[in-house]
């Protein structure tokens, strides 16, 4: 089956402190996966590398075919495809909840 | 002085103006929006028009000899209305990763926080025709509006920045990670609760403005308080001056008032947490 979301030796280094070592993940098409660990351990920071949030320094991450690096295209492209829920409420306050759901299908997918 | 047969032009707009916003209360939000547009995109030129004259068999009255409340109220809502979008513009420029755009926000902002009004007026009315080429011809009143809408938009763009610098980092990476580009994210989610945090502080500003046009003054445009100056030297009025200064802070209040009363209701109307 062809994985849908790829790292591989993916590395990341805030300042002098190394948080991912060398990960590889594979990710298949409907797999459900589960990421644990002590607090710390790096669990945001590789699901924010994923959407780029977090630009990793070594490696390569690979999302439906389309390589992260530098490209903003393809960063919002990727964006758009990648749903992600944060830790803390990020709803938009000055929006209605309707508002909040439809404003990025409206917006970046052009959807009616 | 603006020729006393043409004053007709100036009530005729006036009332106009300020039938518009006094009916803008009353109606619904379909007829708002049109009111709203006509207002912001119509008006003005509908204005400059009937002012300014010169087309359709209006006579031309020209801007030299305009005067009095009119051109306080002229001079304030054509700076209000440029400065805030150049600010707004200034305020991103600052936070800007690009390093050309952010200097340049920079320099132009401290530039021109750093100079007093009435050396910008002056410079406006005395040096900058000196540096055009001979035959081109700017109006001093356009060129004063440009000076004061310039030296108004360093100060909104600060208070501008205070409101970015507000939003919570999440924000971003929540526009971001639905794949929202800079304006995007900027336009739908960033300036619509930074612009709601900085109403006291644009409304501070815009009130300053209002009390600071007196100062045009200096380069011969006589607005209200300039025409109260005059009058008082009028023989026929002789000894009247406090009431014509009492009558033209009463009137410099009336305005600061309303706008501060405005933007409280603005505040409330926008306030969406308890």
């Amino acid at each position: 089956m062809q994985s849908i979301i790829e790292l591989k030796n993916v590395n990341k280094w805030f300042g002098e402190f190394q948080v991912l070592k060398d990960i590889n993940l594979q990710v298949s098409q409907k797999e459900k996966i589960v990421i644990c660990g002590p607090s710390g351990s790096g669990k945001s920071t590789l699901i924010r590398c994923i959407n780029r949030l977090e630009e990793h320094q070594k490696g390569d991450i690979i999302v439906d075919g389309i390589t992260l690096d530098a490209n903003t295209k393809n960063i919002e492209k990727i964006r758009s495809e990648v749903g992600m829920v944060f830790q803390q409420f990020n709803l938009f306050p000055h929006l209605t909840i309707l508002d909040n759901c439809t404003l990025a299908p409206i917006w970046v997918k052009k959807k009616n | 002085m603006y020729p006393n047969d043409q004053i007709w032009r100036i009530d005729l707009a006036f009332i106009i103006f300020f039938f518009v916003i006094g009916a803008y209360f009353f109606v619904n939000t379909k007829i708002k929006k049109i009111l709203f547009i006509f207002l912001t995109i119509i008006f003005p030129f509908l204005a400059i028009f009937l002012f300014h004259g010169g087309l359709f068999g209006l006579e031309e009255v020209e801007t030299r000899v305009w005067g009095g409340l009119f051109l306080t109220l002229f001079i304030s809502v054509f700076s209000i209305i440029f400065c805030f979008p150049i600010g707004v513009l200034l305020a991103m420029g600052r936070r800007s990763k690009l390093p050309v755009i952010r200097y340049f926000s920079i320099g132009f902002i401290e530039l021109w926080r750093g100079v007093p009004l009435i050396t910008v007026l002056f410079m406006a009315a005395v040096m900058f025709p000196v540096f055009l080429p001979s035959g081109t011809n700017l109006d001093k009143l356009v060129r004063v509006i440009i000076a004061i809408t310039l030296f108004e938009s360093a100060y909104i763009a600060e208070v501008i920045r205070g409101g970015l610098q507000a939003i919570p980092k999440g924000q971003y990476d929540a526009a971001n990670s639905l794949g929202m580009g800079y304006w995007k994210s900027h336009i739908l989610i960033i300036l619509p609760q930074a612009l709601k945090i900085v109403i006291p502080g644009v409304a501070n500003t815009f009130i300053a403005l209002f009390k600071d046009t007196p100062l045009i003054l200096v380069v011969g445009l006589m607005e209200l308080l300039g025409m109260v100056n005059m009058a008082k030297t009028n023989p026929a009025w002789l000894g009247l001056a406090t009431e014509g200064y009492v009558f033209a802070a009463i009137v410099y209040f009336i305005f600061c008032f309303a706008m501060s009363r405005y933007s409280l209701r603005l505040e409330k109307q926008l306030k969406t947490s308890n």
